[in-house]
C-alpha cells in the first residue's frame, strides 16, 4: 500500500479595509480569507507551481489526508507523489473559492459591518471574482508565473478565466470537461437546484445560520445535480431497475428502486458538508460565466494568451459539458494560433469522468506537464 | 528512417509551421521537430494514437480532419502533410481543397493502387489483393478511396492544382521508369495555382 501523506488546510487573509476587493458587480468585499493547501516544494526559480481549481462542491483539499480522516482529498488519484500532478516535481496549490463554505470567506462568514453571518448580504460573486481573489494568494506565495493552471468543470472555467484575466502569469493550462460559457440547459439545471433550496421554508431568505438549515431543498438540488454528473449508460449499469431491499413494488411512494435510494443518500450526505446559500451563489457564478463577456467574442478574449500552451480534455459521455463545448474553446484558440492539444477520452462515466478516469488523464497530463516544465529550463 | 519520411524531412525548411493530417503516433512530427525545429501540430481521430503523440510532446487535435480543417484561417500553416492518409478519407476532395487553402505547400504521399502486383493479383487471381502496404482484407481495409499515381496526377491537372515536386518510390527506392506500374507510392508537393 502506498504511504499516506498528510496535509493541513492553510488560510490567507487580505483585502482588509480600505483595500477591499472590487467585484465584477461593482460591490466591494473584504477582508477576504482564502482556504488553500499546498503539496510539494516550490523550486528556487519558482517555476514549478501549479494551481488547481475545484468544481462546484469541492474544496482546497485536493489530495492527501487530513489527520483523522479516512478519505483522501477529492482528486487524490491525480495529485501526489508520482501521480499526474507529481508533487515530487511540482509545487501544487489548490485554493477554495470565495462564496464557498469550505473555509474561505462566504455566506456563513461574519459580516464585519453587522457582526452577523453575511447570508444574502454577501455580494454576488463571479468566476472572474474568484480568480481575482486567487491572484492575491499567488502574489502572497511569491509566484510570478504559474507553470500550469488546471481543473475540471467549474474548475475548468477558472482555468480559462486565468488565461484571459492574467495571461502573463500562466505558462500552460488544462481545462477539463468544461465550457467557455454556461448554456441554456446548464443554467436550467442550476435554476431547478436553486428553486429547490429557496422554496424550502427553512431557507428563510438565506437567514438560517442560527436555525435549522434548508436541508430538504439542498438535498433535492444535489439530487438533480448528481444526475447531470452521471450518464444514461453508467446509471443503467450501476442501478438498472433493481429494487431496494424489496422483492416487489411497494405501491406506496416509499423507496422502490436502487437509484432512488442512491440519490436520497447523495442528497442527504451533501447537506452534511455543504451550505445551501453557497450552492445558490456558486451555481449563479457558473451561470454568469461567459468568457467572451467584455471582449466581443471568444476569439478576442484569447488574443493576449497566445504564449500559453493548452491541453483541453473532454469525455465522450459527458452530456453536461459535452465535447462540443470543448471544441468551441479549441476553435477560438486555433484561430489565435495558440498551441493547443485536444483529447476526447472515451468514457461511460459522464461528467464525473474527470474525477474517475485517472489512468488516461495521468498519461496525457503528466506528459503535457513534463514538456511544459522542460521549456522553463 | 522510412524513405518517404526522409524525403519529407528534406523537403521542409527549418522552423516551418507544419500540420500533419492523420498524424498517427506523432513519429513524423517528432522527426521534423528534431531535424528541422518545426512548429508542428497533428490531427488524429484515434484516441490511443493521440495519447501516444501527447506522450512525445506533440500538439495534437483529436477529431475529424474534415471538420476542423474548415475552421483554420487561410495560409495559417507553411506545410500540410497528408501522409498515406488520402485513400482513407471520406471526402478527399474537401481535404485537398482546404489543405491548399490553409497551407502554402501541401505534401501528399499515397499508396499506388496501380502497382503491378496489385494488377497481377486482380488479373490472375480475380481477387482484391491484401499485400504489402495494402495488407487488409476487403472488409477491414481503411482504404475507402483507392487511387493510383495516374489518378492523382489527373486529378491535379483537372483541378488546376500545381504539382511542384514528384517522387516515385518502390519500397525504399526512388524510381523513374513507368511509375504507375512499378512504384508502390507517390510523393508530391502541391500548391494552389494562382
Amino acid at each position: 500500500m502506498e504511504e499516506r501523506f498528510y496535509v493541513e488546510t492553510q488560510y490567507y487573509t487580505f483585502a482588509s479595509h480600505p483595500n477591499e476587493l472590487e467585484l465584477e458587480n461593482g460591490e466591494k468585499l473584504g477582508p477576504i480569507t482564502l482556504a488553500y493547501e499546498t503539496y510539494g516544494e516550490l523550486n528556487r526559480e519558482k517555476s514549478n507551481a501549479i494551481l488547481i481549481f475545484h468544481a462546484l462542491s469541492g474544496d482546497a483539499h485536493v489530495a492527501g489526508y487530513h489527520k483523522g480522516d479516512r478519505k483522501p482529498g477529492w482528486w487524490d488519484n491525480m495529485v501526489g507523489p508520482g501521480k499526474a500532478f507529481d508533487t515530487n516535481k511540482y509545487f501544487v496549490i489548490c485554493s477554495n473559492v470565495i462564496g464557498g463554505c469550505k473555509g474561505s470567506t462566504g455566506l456563513s462568514s461574519i459580516n464585519p459591518a453587522t457582526g452577523r453571518p453575511y447570508g444574502l448580504n454577501f455580494p454576488v460573486v463571479t468566476i472572474k471574482d474568484m480568480v481575482n481573489a486567487q491572484r492575491y494568494l499567488i502574489d502572497y506565495l511569491g509566484i510570478e508565473k504559474l507553470l500550469c493552471v488546471a481543473g475540471g468543470s467549474m474548475g475548468g472555467m477558472q482555468v480559462l478565466q486565468w488565461t484571459v484575466s492574467c495571461p502573463e502569469r500562466v505558462r500552460s493550462a488544462i481545462p477539463i470537461a468544461t465550457a467557455s460559457r454556461n448554456k441554456a440547459m446548464q443554467i436550467a439545471f442550476n435554476e431547478v437546484g436553486r428553486q429547490a433550496i429557496m422554496s424550502d421554508p427553512n431557507w428563510n431568505k438565506g437567514d438560517y445560520y442560527d436555525k435549522t438549515p434548508p436541508n430538504t431543498g439542498l438535498a433535492i438540488a444535489r439530487m438533480v445535480g448528481h444526475i447531470t454528473y452521471l450518464s444514461e449508460a453508467s446509471m443503467e449499469q450501476k442501478f438498472g431497475r433493481r429494487l431496494r431491499e424489496k422483492e416487489k413494488y411497494g405501491y406506496d411512494f416509499s423507496i422502490d428502486f436502487e437509484v432512488e435510494s442512491y440519490l436520497h443518500y447523495q442528497g442527504l450526505s451533501f447537506t452534511h458538508r455543504f451550505d445551501a446559500n453557497s450552492y445558490l451563489y456558486i451555481t449563479k457564478a457558473i451561470d454568469y460565466f461567459d468568457l467572451s463577456n467584455g471582449y466581443g467574442s471568444l476569439f478576442e478574449a484569447f488574443s493576449n494568451s497566445t504564449h500559453i500552451k493548452f491541453l483541453v480534455i473532454s469525455f465522450s459521455s459527458d452530456w453536461l459539458y459535452p465535447p462540443s463545448q470543448s471544441k468551441e474553446i479549441i476553435r477560438a484558440l486555433d484561430a489565435n494560433g495558440i498551441d493547443v492539444t485536444y483529447r476526447e477520452i472515451e468514457s461511460s462515466y459522464g461528467h464525473d469522468a474527470f474525477l474517475l478516469e485517472a489512468e488516461e488523464q495521468t498519461r496525457i497530463i503528466s506528459s503535457f506537464l513534463k514538456f511544459a516544465y522542460e521549456e522553463t529550463k | 528512417m522510412r524513405k518517404d519520411y526522409e524525403l519529407i524531412v528534406d523537403l521542409i525548411p527549418e522552423k516551418s509551421k507544419v500540420l500533419d493530417l492523420g498524424c498517427g503516433n506523432g513519429e513524423l512530427l517528432v522527426l521534423l521537430r528534431e531535424k528541422k525545429e518545426i512548429k508542428g501540430k497533428g490531427i488524429e481521430i484515434d484516441g490511443e494514437r493521440v495519447s501516444e503523440s501527447i506522450a512525445k510532446g506533440i500538439s495534437v487535435y483529436q477529431g475529424d480532419m474534415e471538420e476542423v480543417l474548415l475552421e483554420y484561417p487561410d495560409k495559417s500553416y507553411d506545410y500540410i502533410i497528408i501522409s498515406q492518409t488520402l485513400q482513407e478519407i471520406r471526402n478527399p476532395e474537401l481535404v485537398i481543397t482546404h489543405s491548399l487553402r490553409v497551407a502554402r505547400f501541401v505534401i501528399v504521399s499515397l499508396p499506388n493502387f496501380g502497382y503491378w502486383k496489385i494488377r497481377f493479383y486482380i488479373l490472375y487471381k480475380g481477387r482484391v489483393p491484401s499485400l504489402g502496404t495494402f495488407n487488409y482484407n476487403w472488409y477491414k481495409t481503411p482504404d475507402v478511396h483507392p487511387l493510383s499515381i495516374k489518378d492523382f496526377e489527373d486529378y491535379c491537372r483537372t483541378k488546376n492544382i500545381k504539382i511542384e515536386k514528384t517522387f516515385y518510390l518502390a519500397g525504399d527506392r526512388i524510381i523513374g521508369l513507368c511509375p504507375n506500374l512499378f512504384a508502390t507510392s507517390g510523393l508530391y508537393v502541391i500548391t494552389q495555382s494562382s
